[in-house]
């Protein structure tokens, strides 16, 4: 994905080949570029789509210093696939959660895409998401996060996520008064 | 209701990161991003997903867990389950042979995989000979099998999330669990997708009936039938599900809906 500009090229030229360009390149807060398709970025992210309407997209690389170069490569590589993938039904349709709003569910491709991702790579990625405003993505990193909570004790959550436990010894107590079974891993 | 949390992008976008109402926690080594390191608003949309057993188990984990779960708890006590007292299979029509009616202890079926696998069993002998007389506020109701004539009844409270039990004299009352449902349906239809049930209209008119409607409010009714089992079937997704047990013991009438006293203390808001 990583660009390499051509030094040669005329500035005039460049800037008149932006407004017909169909990609935007993007810059981590390492230096490096990446490209990704217009229409893709403008439908996926709320941020960048605004960036686009706006004007503010530099051809050199718009800078995201906010999002690192691994992250990004995640990000540019969901906004390809994503334009690739023709939409199912399951995009469309949602399941009903027990709390409150109902999620999409993610499709095959977009779960099979978080699932190679490490902890700090995933994490990296929700919050690139959520600074892009990319919704769906959001969705799907969210997902697989709360997947990985699913069925577990509390114990067995801290170790996943290494949380440090600051809750006392009298606080749990009093806690179990109230809420036995979530404790055992049953 | 929990915020929806669709103005996520935009408030990114503007106050970049967004500002947590609590200060955040300490970076990590290298800069890796952790979970302890998402902020609030991110924690609360993904553990807004989790079913309210996982969710609570969650919360557990540390205290800026808890806060962010009291944010996105359900607003309906959650359903963990179903308790009731087996029963044996009724013989098929038109058999007259009485069935046995031997009673035993009531049983729990959890929700779902997240459901934890409540026992009223707290200590080895303490459900036996009891038989449920209600089910409220997170308190299951037992009553001596069959119930004593003289003395005013003794009533045995257990609350099985939290493993206490306590008894208590009065009049067993029970809790005012009426609801309406008001929807149409072809039951000819659905009971048509059964296919152990007899053909023939009225005799299979005379040999099912709806007996309950899910007191948790899942949509969800009751029918029972004459030998050939119970079956729960939901009104929004039309499912129609035989309910066996594994040993051949059929489940047995009252379904007795088990949700949590709610709000939980510890889940309260503090700050």
């Amino acid at each position: 994905m990583e660009v390499d500009k051509g030094k040669g090229e005329a500035e005039e030229t460049r800037k008149v080949a932006e407004a017909d360009r169909d990609t935007v390149t993007l810059k981590s807060s390492d230096g490096k570029l990446f490209e990704v398709s217009k229409e893709a970025a403008a439908r996926l992210s709320t941020v960048l789509a605004g960036m686009i309407a706006g004007g503010s997209i530099d051809d050199n690389g718009t800078d995201l210093k906010q999002i690192g170069s691994e992250a990004l490569e995640n990000v540019v590589d969901y906004c390809n696939k994503h334009a690739n993938s023709i939409p199912s039904a399951a995009l469309i349709s949602s399941s009903i959660s027990f709390n409150t709003a109902p999620f999409k569910e993610p499709e095959e491709w977009e779960r099979k895409f978080v699932d190679r991702l490490s902890h700090d790579a995933l994490f990296d990625l929700v919050e690139a998401a959520n600074f892009l405003g990319m919704e769906r993505l959001l969705d799907v990193t969210c997902h697989k996060i709360s997947e990985m909570m699913k069925g577990k004790s509390p114990d067995q959550i801290r170790e996943v996520f290494n949380i440090k436990n600051d809750y006392t010894k009298e606080e749990l107590e009093e806690i179990r008064q109230e809420l036995a079974w979530a404790f055992y891993d049953d | 209701m929990a915020p929806k949390g669709r103005c996520r992008g935009r408030k990114a976008r503007t106050i970049p990161p967004p500002a947590a109402a609590h200060p955040p926690p300490p970076p990590s080594v290298e800069g890796v991003v952790t979970v302890a390191d998402l902020t609030e608003e991110l924690l609360r949309s993904i553990l807004r997903r989790l079913a309210p057993a996982d969710l609570l188990r969650a919360a557990l984990a540390c205290h800026h867990w808890r806060r962010a779960a009291s944010r996105v708890l359900p607003r309906a006590p959650p359903l963990l389950g179903y308790f009731f007292h087996p029963q044996n299979t009724v013989k098929l029509p038109p058999s007259l042979e009485p069935t046995d009616k031997t009673h035993y202890s009531a049983v729990f079926v959890p929700l779902n995989a997240a459901s934890p696998r409540l026992s009223l069993d707290l200590a080895p002998t303490a459900a036996r000979g009891l038989s449920i007389q209600d089910v409220h506020l997170g308190l299951v109701l037992l009553l001596h099998h069959p119930r004593p004539q003289s003395l005013l009844p003794r009533i045995l409270a257990i609350d099985p999330a939290s493993r206490r039990r306590r008894a208590v004299r009065g009049e067993g009352r029970r809790s005012d669990r009426g609801w309406v449902m008001e929807r149409e349906m072809c039951m000819i239809k659905v009971l048509d997708t059964v296919p152990r049930l007899p053909k023939d209209t009225k005799w299979r008119m005379a040999c099912t009936w709806l007996s309950d409607i899910d007191y948790a409010r899942t949509g969800k009714v009751f029918v029972k039938t004459w030998g050939y089992g119970l079956y729960s079937f939901d009104t929004e997704t039309g499912k129609l599900e035989c309910l066996m047990m594994t040993d051949g013991k059929e489940y047995g009438d009252p379904m007795y809906a088990y949700t949590l006293s709610w709000p939980l203390e510890f889940l309260a808001p503090r700050d």
